[in-house]
């Protein structure tokens, strides 16, 4: 990062740098502005009512789980990729930040696509300072632990983030357990008898979802205001505390078999003032997107954006960023909404009154 | 010029052009009634998000047409008050009513200096309510005190700036959609241009529910949890753990009153009879009865810092008497329409009339009519039956018919006649339970419930009492999108 700023290079007028820069720093902007911000309205609700001890059940929590992990992801990516295109605009490469976490089949592999700058910082300067994997595995596990709780409380003084750290930990740990039992001769010999193609894809996609859970799970303890209220949205998404639908199913057949069940009535969000369907379209497409989609850096990675080389997969060719016309148009769209959702004009919600 | 230079510069240039577009038809459709420079028939000038915009539209036309004579107050005040009354004196278009839904005090005591900052006021009547009192009652999601000249040097320039930025928005360009639907033949402005809220409003609400038994019963629900109870708290205090209220906005409002020696009427709402016993049921009714005491004191303090000066009066219609005690419709009426009320919380424009009356000690019918223009005010003298359906029952409520007040209705509290006041209420009450026992049971069965969530609510939250965001000078900015990270990161 440093020798950047002996270089005479550095302090050009470069228009290819202004150009890539401009973009990366445009689809930062929407990201944090358009796409956290809209998302977030069905995050906040649900927090502050279940620390104010409102009634949160199945279908609500995880709408508010959901769309906090996606507020998080696209508030914080957003900064960066602002970050890295200002930077680059000015000729200076910063590191990368955040490389398609949500697409991680394991916590290993989060943690090296999460927030790589501050996973670089404590292996640096905890994990390896504590011995890392040189003392052998028992210690090796407990370090991580150690790492990421100490992780936990870097974000903020609080039993919730000291939680969520040891979540990870646990979690990072369990994920080396499990490759090291992969390696030892017996699974190894069950795994290669076993495994076909199929059946890998269908592994691969079962880590997928059970990583993007754990993950999920770890931020509701750290989003939540308190640990009672954490560890109660997170029974509700387990189910124990219950489930309300619509409340237009109160009549109907299925409604009262599920009425003596045990569901309510009460509507499928309730703390949320916006309507049900729109939840569910912001986060399937949000998910769609952190899913689907390549990331800034892909799009751009002819580039080189950033200090850190992109690897492949990259994008397709019709999503690789280059400055012609129908990219500047497509830019100037997004520059246009990210301007104009900057200034959002609050409404009286009688919801609240 | 190299392609990258060509590449910015198409992309800077198109979205300058999209922005600015996006800015000038804002500007010209102008959803939340900002400039009205393009009043459009069938296109915008009817401004339906007024409705959930109303702390920017009221802060705007106040700034734009400077009223001195303002009415002041919750809903109560911004449906119940019309301005069109002649005692208000003055010109007709210095009146404002500036009420707002949900107001605290601490959002009235900002939105009178504003308008007082904007131009000296000369009169100003209060509408007061005891959930404007609560501690715990934040400010609502649209106040924005930025929008508000509050105090004399930085005047509105800030305050302008910040609104012309409203038409450079996403949101507002979605309000430019409905405001462009909202203009149909049978569409209407849910505030009119006085600052009242359109009786429209509450007619089609009437409809929605099926009558006023329906209207009332939703109310009694909102009255015993939400109105007085509100989120994210769900408490009741007149007092903060710190002994903090927002009793020194009023003493704040009262002290500007006499320095720039503004005419200020107080008067506690004439709400329902239903409406007390929702805070009677919800255990609310010491508080009321020590909220008065308080708004005595303090009146009484500042008269006697004033002793040469008129003492600035305070009127309590609360209670029970002939116009509270208006009989609710039978469930399954949905036809019959009430007199004086829409629901317990919000009484009509005749009982407001009647209260303006009694605060103005206005009695001269003939006079009634004076200021009216011609057409309405001679329909009304030469056939007074025909009124009640034509405009004047709109403008001038069913007092134009009938200005005898009740002698019942209304009175002016002071140190001496409170207790006696007080006890007198506390009698009434128990006559009228004896008589509505069904809805007395129904109330105290729903208040009962709301406790029980309340309290299931606090267990559940585990709560170290969080420090609550609060109005007052520290107030936050309540855009509702608080990033947890941005805080920690």
């Amino acid at each position: 990062m440093m020798p950047q700023f002996t270089s005479s290079c550095t302090y050009r007028l470069n228009w290819q740098n202004i150009a890539v820069g401009l973009t990366i720093f445009t689809i930062g902007l929407v990201k944090k502005t358009f796409f956290a911000d809209g998302v977030a309205v069905y995050a906040t609700p649900v927090f502050d009512a279940a620390s104010s001890g409102a009634p949160i059940l199945f279908f609500e929590s995880w709408v508010g789980a959901l769309a906090y992990t996606l507020q998080l992801y696209f508030d914080f990516s957003g900064y960066s990729d602002m970050a890295i295109g200002l930077s680059k605009m000015f000729n200076v490469k910063l590191p990368l930040n955040f490389n398609s976490p949500c697409k991680a089949v394991n916590i290993i592999e989060f943690w090296r696509r999460w927030h790589m700058t501050l996973s670089r910082f404590l292996r640096d300067y905890l994990y390896i300072p504590l011995g890392g994997n040189r003392h052998g595995s028992a210690h090796r596990y407990m370090n991580l632990v150690l790492t990421m709780l100490l992780g936990g409380l870097w974000h903020g003084g609080g039993w919730t983030f000291l939680i969520w750290g040891g979540l990870h930990g646990f979690y990072l740990a369990t994920n080396h357990g499990w490759q090291a039992l992969k390696k030892t001769p017996v699974f190894e010999k069950f795994i290669k008898r076993k495994t076909v193609n199929q059946s890998r894809a269908m592994a691969r996609l079962a880590s997928h979802l059970l990583t993007f859970f754990a993950v999920v799970i770890a931020w509701v303890f750290f989003r939540a205001s308190n640990v009672g209220s954490a560890t109660y949205l997170v029974k509700s998404m387990l189910g124990l505390n219950g489930f309300s639908l619509p409340e237009s199913w109160a009549g109907n057949v299925v409604g009262t078999w599920l009425a003596s069940h045990g569901a309510t009535f009460q509507g499928l969000i309730p703390n949320i003032p916006q309507e049900a369907l729109s939840a569910f379209l912001w986060i399937s497409a949000l998910l769609a997107i952190v899913w689907l989609f390549p990331n800034t850096q892909q799009i751009t990675a002819s580039y080189q954006p950033t200090s850190d080389r992109i690897e492949s997969p990259l994008s397709p060719p019709v999503l690789r960023w280059s400055p012609t016309l129908p990219w500047a148009s497509l830019t100037a769209i997004l520059l246009t909404i990210g301007v104009l959702e900057l200034n959002k004009v609050s409404e009286f919600l009688y919801f609240q009154f | 010029m190299a392609r990258p230079a060509v590449y910015v510069a198409q992309l800077l240039s198109i979205a300058l052009t999209l922005i600015v577009l996006a800015g000038a038809i804002c500007y010209v459709i102008d959803p939340y009634g900002l400039n009205e420079n393009f009043m459009i028939t069938t296109v915008n000038r009817l401004k339906p998000e007024t409705e959930t915009h109303e702390r920017l539209y009221k802060a705007s036309v106040i700034s734009k047409r400077h009223p001195t004579i303002l009415a002041l107050g919750t809903s109560r005040v911004q449906r119940g008050i019309t301005m069109s009354h002649p005692a208000w004196g003055g010109n007709i278009e210095d009146r404002y009513n500036a009420g707002l839904v949900g107001a605290n005090m601490y959002e009235t005591l900002k939105y009178f200096e504003h308008a007082n900052n904007t131009r000296q006021l000369k009169r100003v009547v209060i509408g007061l309510d005891l959930l404007a009192f609560n501690y715990y009652k934040l400010n609502q999601a649209d106040f924005d005190e930025q929008l508000l000249s509050v105090d004399h040097q930085d005047m509105s320039v800030d305050a302008t700036l910040h609104r012309a930025k409203t038409y450079f928005s996403l949101s507002t360009l979605h309000a430019v959609k409905t405001t462009l639907d909202g203009n149909c033949t049978n569409c209407f402005s849910p505030i009119l241009p006085d600052g009242q809220e359109n009786p429209k409003v509450f007619e089609k609400a009437l409809d929605e529910f099926g009558g006023h038994y329906a209207l009332f019963f939703r109310n009694d629900g909102v009255a015993v949890s939400l109105l007085h109870f509100p989120p994210p708290s769900h408490k009741f205090a007149l007092l903060g753990p710190n002994g903090e209220s927002q009793f020194p906005y009023l003493q704040r409002l009262i002290e500007i009153a006499r320095r720039d020696h503004i005419d200020l009427r107080l008067f506690i709402s004439p709400c329902h009879a239903r409406q007390w016993e929702a805070l009677r049921a919800a255990g609310l009714w010491p508080e009321f009865e020590r909220w008065k005491e308080m708004l005595v004191k303090i009146l009484a303090e500042d008269s006697a810092r004033h002793p040469t000066e008129p003492a600035f009066p305070l009127w309590d219609f609360s209670g029970y008497n002939s116009i509270s005690t208006e009989p609710v419709p039978v469930a399954g009426d949905t036809r019959t329409q009430m007199k004086w009320y829409w629901e317990s919380s919000h009484y009509k424009t005749a009982v407001g009339n009647f209260v303006l009356n009694r605060i103005f000690n206005y009695r001269q019918r003939d006079s009634y009519y004076q200021n009216e223009s011609e057409g309405i005010a001679t329909s009304c003298r030469t056939n007074c039956t025909t009124c009640a359906d034509t405009l004047c029952e709109m403008h001038f409520g069913s007092a134009s018919k009938q200005d005898e007040i009740p002698p019942d209705f209304g009175v002016q509290l002071t140190q001496h006649n409170l207790t006696g006041h007080q006890s007198a209420i506390l009698a009434d009450g128990e006559r009228y339970r004896l008589t509505h026992q069904q809805d007395v049971a129904l109330l105290d069965q729903l208040a009962s419930q709301a406790m029980a969530d309340r309290e299931s609510r606090l267990q559940r939250s585990h709560s170290h009492e969080r420090t609550l965001p609060h109005h007052g000078i520290t107030a936050q900015k309540t855009n509702g999108q608080r990033s947890r990270f941005a805080i920690h990161y």
